[in-house]
């Protein structure tokens, strides 16, 4: 899995690429931790290319999604692959974090 | 006092200052010895029960969520959540096969409720020729009155006659009018009827056409939601079979522990040897045989605690080392555990409280709720509609009772025309009658009178033949109605039966939905206890690296004893006794030898030949050698 971060006035992106998996927590929990202490107002996944994320990486989206809600900040999706989607929305995260099946993330 | 004299003053002060240091590094290597293997012994104890504590937590969630949710595969067993919704899949195809035969049923009464209608034109028809024969008995009407006026007074009777029959003939017109208008409504009235109940019908067919494919995604929606659940949790309680990798690490490091007592009871016996040698020496004095405390014994007892002293204090700096070593290992094994469990746990509380506790951006709904909310609104949605449209085709239904009114005037409008024709049949009568008297009448009044019972036994034909249809289309609309009333009857039976099992259905899935709640709160609960074993074990290794520092302390009473020692000898030798020149070497000491040779840690009498410079023997058979 590939991650950086990218930030514009508005945003905090987290970029991913590829699966998700136990061993790779640790880097996004690392990319988190960085926007979370950035002064952007909302932090955006994008998760275009990300077939799957394991149980441990939704947990950590979860546990980020609650720690940037008490800095009053918002996490949200900006893209996202179609079977994680289907995914995210059978569980019912879309109504947890707001999820934009396409976006388009800045390229800075 | 003589020489000898002091230096025995000497050598008593001497032993009784090293005999206390002694004691006092005895203390320690007891106390180290001690907790170390209560602590190793402890912490490989819990190891097992902190595994089996990880195992049976897992196993426990594993049961519930496969119990729940997931069902098991290898048995070919599904979860219970699955078998309640294909058993509300089932009644819902069942209500929906039911109302696909009830629609069947519709249909075909209104089929022949249709046929029945149609020949509502045929009835028109003769409506239309009743009216024209209404007309030509009118004009026949007008033409007998006026050959019955020229005639005179032997026509007054035919004039009274042609004046009744007109006044006949204005009432059928009438009348046909009535019946025109009737008939028009009976049609319109079923026109209204059918197309109530074939919109209502339409939507049916609509929704029952594609209920298989709309139940399929309901109980799709339900079944991949709660296994997607299922999936992430499983995988969660998966993630600790990797974290058991640390185990054997924590296993090996706690062996260490059977060396570093080894070596630490071997260091012990040293000392308490030391002890032994000096309590002995003391004694003499204690027991007034000081005179047997000679010089040799004095330089003797000197040389074999520099010795000791020295062997003890290499043996102790590396227990301490080591044990120091194996105490960082194996507490950074055991955080590293514990952190990995800790992780574990913290995605698992995630998972657990998204899946199963109110959340506020779900309408404060967990999300196992807003997937069973959700699906159990498309159901009673469904029930809803069956139970609207039996209801809107019970109200259309009433239409049936005005299309029944219509007819029933249509037949009334008829029975009245019969009359009138009774009518034309007394004039009739009453015409002939007229002819037999007046047989010197014209002609034309007797071809009028014969044209008048034409047509008078036409419309009479035309009305009963009428009449009869009337009847016979009334008789059969009355019982298809009937039929489609205890049909509608019977499917709000069926509906408010299905709607009842579905109502317990969608019930039994609010249990099942909030008992599943519980079940997946319940998911790693017991964790407290195990990270209590792993905190007591780590506490264990804390302490132990406490006693580390006080076992470096021994190493300068050692110094101490050492440096005491070799003062006392050189006392003795300024003193002029020349047996304190004797080299301090182990040689010179064969029981010293000996308790070295029996050393079971290899690495221990490896450290004794360096200091020594000697080699040391194999040992005999109660000494094992233990790599290090």
């Amino acid at each position: 899995m590939e991650i950086s971060t990218v930030s514009t006035d508005e945003y905090a992106y987290i970029m991913l690429s590829g699966s998700v998996n136990d061993g790779e927590i640790a880097k996004l929990e690392t990319a988190f931790r960085e926007v979370l202490g950035q002064k952007v107002r909302k932090v955006a996944l994008a998760l275009e290319y990300v077939p799957n994320i394991c149980s441990a990486g939704l947990g950590v989206i979860m546990k980020y999604q609650r720690l940037l809600k008490d800095q009053h900040k918002t996490l949200e999706v900006h893209g996202v692959h179609d079977s994680l989607y289907a995914l995210l929305l059978s569980i019912h995260f879309d109504k947890l974090v707001k999820i934009k099946k396409k976006a388009t993330i800045p390229v800075i | 006092m003589n020489q000898l004299q002091s230096l025995r003053e000497e050598f008593r002060n001497y032993l009784d200052t090293v005999r206390s240091e002694t004691m006092s590094c005895e203390n320690v290597l007891q106390k180290l010895q001690i907790y170390t293997a209560d602590v190793y012994e402890r912490i490989a104890e819990q190891l097992p029960a902190i595994m089996e504590t990880i195992e049976s937590n897992n196993d426990e969630s594993r049961v519930l969520v496969s119990y729940f949710i997931s069902g098991d595969s290898e048995l070919n067993q599904d979860s219970v959540v699955s078998e309640e919704l294909k058993d509300v899949q089932v009644k819902l195809s069942d209500a929906a096969s039911s109302m696909r035969l009830m629609r069947t049923d519709d249909k075909e009464l209104f089929q022949q409720i249709e046929e029945q209608v149609g020949q509502m034109s045929e009835i028109r028809d003769s409506i239309s020729e009743i009216a024209l024969i209404s007309d030509d008995i009118e004009l026949l009407s007008y033409n007998a009155g006026f050959v019955a006026s020229r005639a005179g007074s032997s026509g007054a009777a035919f004039t009274y006659i042609a004046r009744e029959i007109k006044k006949l003939s204005n009432r059928t017109t009438s009348l046909v009018e009535r019946m025109r208008r009737n008939t028009e409504e009976l049609v319109e009235s079923y026109r209204q009827f059918n197309e109530r109940i074939e919109k209502i019908n339409t939507e049916t067919d609509e929704r029952l056409n594609n209920i298989e494919d709309h139940l399929g995604s309901i109980f799709n929606k339900y079944n991949t939601g709660l296994k997607n659940i299922a999936g992430l949790l499983m995988e969660n309680l998966d993630s600790v079979n990797s974290i058991k990798q640390y185990v054997p690490k924590i296993m090996i490091s706690l062996q260490d522990q059977d060396i570093i007592r080894q070596s630490l009871e071997q260091a012990s016996s040293i000392n308490l040897d030391m002890v032994q040698q000096l309590e002995s020496n003391l004694r003499l004095y204690s027991n007034q045989r000081v005179d047997e405390v000679d010089t040799s014994m004095m330089e003797g007892t000197s040389a074999l605690t520099i010795l000791m002293s020295k062997l003890a204090n290499e043996l102790i700096g590396k227990i301490t080392q080591n044990l120091d070593e194996s105490l960082h290992k194996l507490s950074s094994d055991l955080g590293e555990f514990e952190q990995q469990l800790r992780d574990v746990e913290e995605d698992r509380k995630s998972l657990v409280d998204f899946f199963a506790n109110a959340q506020e951006g779900l309408g404060n709904k967990s999300s196992i709720e807003m997937i069973f909310d959700e699906s159990s609104e498309m159901i009673t949605d469904l029930l809803q509609f069956i139970r609207n449209s039996i209801v809107q085709k019970r109200e259309a239904s009433k239409l049936g009772t005005l299309l029944i009114d219509n007819m029933e005037k249509t037949i009334r409008c008829f029975d009245e025309m019969h009359d009138i024709v009774k009518g034309f049949s007394l004039i009739k009568v009453a015409s002939k009658m007229e002819i037999a008297r007046e047989m010197e009448l014209s002609r034309n009044i007797t071809a009028s009178s014969e044209m008048f019972e034409e047509l008078t036994e036409k419309m009479e034909t035309t009305i009963l033949q009428v009449r009869k249809q009337l009847h016979t289309a009334d008789v059969s609309i009355r019982e298809n109605l009937m039929t489609l009333s205890a049909n509608l009857a019977q499917q709000q039976d069926d509906v408010a039966a299905l709607t009842h099992n579905m109502e317990q259905s969608v019930s039994n899935l609010e249990t099942m939905r909030e008992n599943l709640n519980d079940a997946i709160r319940a998911v790693g609960a017991n964790s407290t206890e195990l990270f209590a074993l792993i905190e007591d074990s780590l506490n264990g290794a804390r302490t132990i690296k406490g006693l580390i520092g006080q076992a470096e302390s021994i190493s300068r009473q050692y110094g101490q004893i050492i440096s005491q020692s070799e003062e006392f000898r050189v006392q003795g030798h300024q003193m002029g006794f020349t047996e304190f020149l004797s080299p301090v070497i182990p040689e010179r000491f064969p029981g010293f030898m000996r308790m070295i040779s029996k050393f079971t840690v290899y690495s221990d009498k490896e450290i004794a030949s360096e200091i020594y410079d000697v080699d040391i023997e194999e040992g005999d058979a109660s000494g094992e050698l233990t790599l290090f």
